[in-house]
């Protein structure tokens, strides 16, 4: 098995761990601050009730329950069961863990069948042991989805079942933690930066933008009537110093250095709610689109992170209030600053061979997937594409909030991001482009576990430094 | 026997049909009402008809995934072709169409459809052949791949079986020289077969015939969530002070 000789590794660890947690009687997948001890599924059925009471997800389930083909197609397509060839990694079975409970105890059909046919399924704790564990394998990539000939949307399913889930407490103690941070304080983002020590950063930033470019480069702080608010996952403040650079460089050299600004009360944009919480993710659009409210400005303009990205462009029409504001990607806009010829590049600073990896987030819809490569192309000679790429692109096996947990790093290792690393490999270029915080950091972890002969950069990384300043 | 190929040719036909075209159109508009639902309780409600319409047409004619699972991909197409032309346009079965509008229809007394419709005995016996072979291809590959085998349920082969009734006993009706059973036996068995087909069609997987357009649409309606939801479900589970 793949997995052997990181378990090896791993060992010492785990044999602390267990030491102390041998009080809490079984080992799961994932920490969690409240596993289920006794009557997980009436307890699991209780949520379920209340989520369709209250949600969407009834007309889903009743179409996904009716029309499920059982094909197989959707293997084809996954990332971890083409690792693991485990049938409990298909996304239809993990689908249909969820549909069967649907079918049994929510519909006319289950309950006749149990009265007259002595149907023999009945949810049992074990289930729901299998259930937490299988929901948190999938990366919620959604690769499978364009395979599915009925159009069986699985992450919608995943992301379903981990809201269940999460009405009775069962979520990673790492998503729970940071989103706890975000919305309960006392500093009101994932990474809990206080602001001053945001202040810090950006003057830091400040002189080192002005030590690589020889411009005055601004990161504005708390500015009121700007166009632009600007959202960056909050941990490329202390993790991503060059992407920041390289956006305000552009921001700068597109003519908008006055026409954005970061909010100083809520300056993170990472919302775990896409991964595993509707509740969540309300609350943060809400709290995102309250502070561009504040600031009287007009756009939310997100860093390259592919899940902030896509839960405000997805969220912020649906919570954002009367005339909720644009949602628009720092990529979005280069791009129309580089063909403008607003941004012109230096095709010889990194004569490297690139390669880009693609955000699921923002590329498997087809919304960000040419922009990039046509900025790629004005300035990077030798660029190589990795199969598939695109709306068909591999997730990085960090994807749907698996990368923050810290437990499962064999799993992501040796699992979930094998099929990157081999695509990765066959591409065999120097630097990969990796314009999202989670892929970067799972793609950075990947390339020191498996030594892989290249380094992980964003895209502005790269404009950073390869910018023409007249 | 006769009587009962008379029972099952006219009241039982035309009471499975009914009942089908009836459940399916029930089907479709619990699907119309959910999406306005949808549409309804969220704040975004805009559709996008093209996307939508070519979320649909990509899979009318699946080319673009053929790189997967090429041979399941191809026998399932086929299949489907012969599936739906056989039973609407084999010419004896277009006689049952015209006799059965001119009933339906007020002061007709015959009509008669065009003939370039009607799929002639040797075509209809070739996709005939077809459709059997396919089946018994699909069941095999449904029953030999590790993936279907893993995600399949009894009702998924039986079905399979099922619907290569009335294609294998229509055929031996039209061959009477290959036939070992008696015509009228084959012919009850055929017609008996088919009616099942319709009565099952809007309880099983084979809804979607009617349901194929909402199942490719889904992904574009569901990711809406209504505003506020997710206060009511932490509330109702959690109380008022629910924490993160």
């Amino acid at each position: 098995m793949a997995s052997e000789p990181a378990t090896q590794e791993a060992a010492p660890q785990e044999t602390q761990e267990s030491s102390q947690e041998k009080a809490s009687k079984k080992k799961y997948f994932y920490h969690m601050e409240e596993p289920c001890t006794d009557d997980c599924a009436r307890k699991f059925l209780a949520a379920f009730a209340t989520v369709l009471k209250h949600s969407n997800y009834k007309y889903a389930l009743d179409n996904y329950s009716r029309v499920s083909m059982h094909c197989g197609r959707c293997a084809t397509l996954c990332p971890v069961y083409e690792v693991t060839k485990d049938p409990k990694d298909i996304p239809c079975y993990r689908t249909n863990l969820l549909v069967r409970i649907y079918k049994r105890y929510f519909t006319l059909t289950g309950h006749l069948k149990t009265k007259y046919m002595s149907s023999n399924f009945h949810l049992q704790d074990k289930d729901i042991d299998e259930l937490l564990e299988s929901l948190y394998r999938c990366t919620a990539c959604r690769r499978c989805w364009l395979e599915c000939p009925m159009g069986i949307d699985h992450g919608l399913m995943t992301h379903m079942g981990r809201y269940i889930l999460s009405e009775m407490r069962i979520m990673p103690r790492a998503l729970q933690v940071a989103t706890r941070s975000q919305l309960e304080g006392p500093i009101f983002n994932t990474s809990a930066i206080p602001l001053p020590a945001l202040q810090d950063t950006i003057e830091f930033l400040e002189e080192e933008a002005a030590d690589i470019t020889g411009q005055e480069i601004k990161f504005p702080l708390g500015q009121k009537d700007k166009e632009y608010v600007f959202f960056a996952p909050v941990s490329d403040y202390m993790m991503e110093a060059e992407t920041l650079m390289g956006c305000a460089a552009a921001l700068k050299a597109m003519g908008l250095q006055d026409n954005w600004t970061i909010g100083d009360v809520n300056y993170d944009g990472i919302n775990y709610g896409l991964f595993y919480s509707d509740w969540i993710w309300e609350r943060v659009i809400k709290n995102m689109v309250a502070e561009v409210r504040r600031l009287n400005g007009k756009k939310i303009l997100i860093g390259e992170c592919g899940h902030a990205s896509r839960s405000a462009k997805v969220g912020v029409p649906l919570w954002g209030g009367k005339n909720p504001p644009p949602v628009v990607n720092i990529m979005e806009l280069t791009y129309e600053a580089v063909k403008n010829g607003k941004i012109k590049l230096n095709p010889d600073r990194w004569p490297q061979k690139v390669t880009y990896h693609d955000p699921c987030n923002i590329a498997r819809l087809g919304w960000i997937v040419d922009q990039p490569r046509y900025i790629i192309k004005q300035f990077l000679k030798n660029f190589v594409e990795m199969t598939p790429n695109g709306r068909y692109n591999y997730c990085c096996g960090g994807g749907g909030g698996t990368v923050s947990m810290d437990e499962i790093y064999d799993f992501r290792m040796n699992i979930g991001g094998m099929r990157k690393v081999d695509q990765m490999k066959a591409a065999g270029a120097e630097i990969v482009i990796t314009p999202c915080a989670n892929c970067k950091k799972q793609v950075n972890e990947l390339i020191q576990y498996h030594k892989l002969p290249m380094e992980n950069k964003g895209l502005h990384d790269l404009i950073l430094e390869a910018i023409i300043w007249d | 026997m006769e009587q009962w190929l008379a029972y099952a040719r006219g009241p039982l036909f035309l009471a499975t049909f009914l009942f089908m075209v009836l459940a399916l159109a029930r089907l479709v508009a619990i699907h119309l009402l959910a999406m306005r639902n949808v549409l309804n309780n969220t704040e975004n409600k805009q559709l996008a008809p093209s996307y939508l319409v070519k979320s649909v047409t990509d899979w009318i004619l699946p080319l673009h995934v053929l790189k997967t699972r090429p041979l399941f991909s191809v026998t399932s197409f086929i299949w489907h072709i012969g599936l739906i032309l056989v039973p609407l346009l084999f010419v004896s079965h277009v006689l049952l169409w015209e006799r059965g509008l001119a009933t339906v229809i007020p002061y007709v007394d015959s009509i008669t459809l065009p003939g370039f419709i009607k799929m002639n005995k040797h075509i209809a016996d070739l996709l005939t052949i077809i459709v059997i072979l396919c089946t018994a291809a699909l069941f095999v590959m449904r029953a030999v791949s590790p993936v279907s085998r893993a995600i399949s349920e009894p009702v998924d082969y039986i079905l399979l079986v099922l619907i290569s009734i009335p294609f294998i006993t229509g055929f031996l009706a039209v061959h009477p020289s290959m036939n070992p059973i008696p015509y009228n036996a084959t012919m009850l068995l055929h017609i008996l077969s088919a009616e099942a087909i319709f009565v099952l069609i809007p309880f099983t997987k084979m809804a979607h015939v009617a349901l194929f357009p909402f199942g490719r649409i889904s992904s574009d309606i569901y990711w809406r969530f209504p505003e506020g939801a997710g206060h009511k479900i932490a509330g109702e589970m959690h109380g008022e002070e629910a924490k993160v």
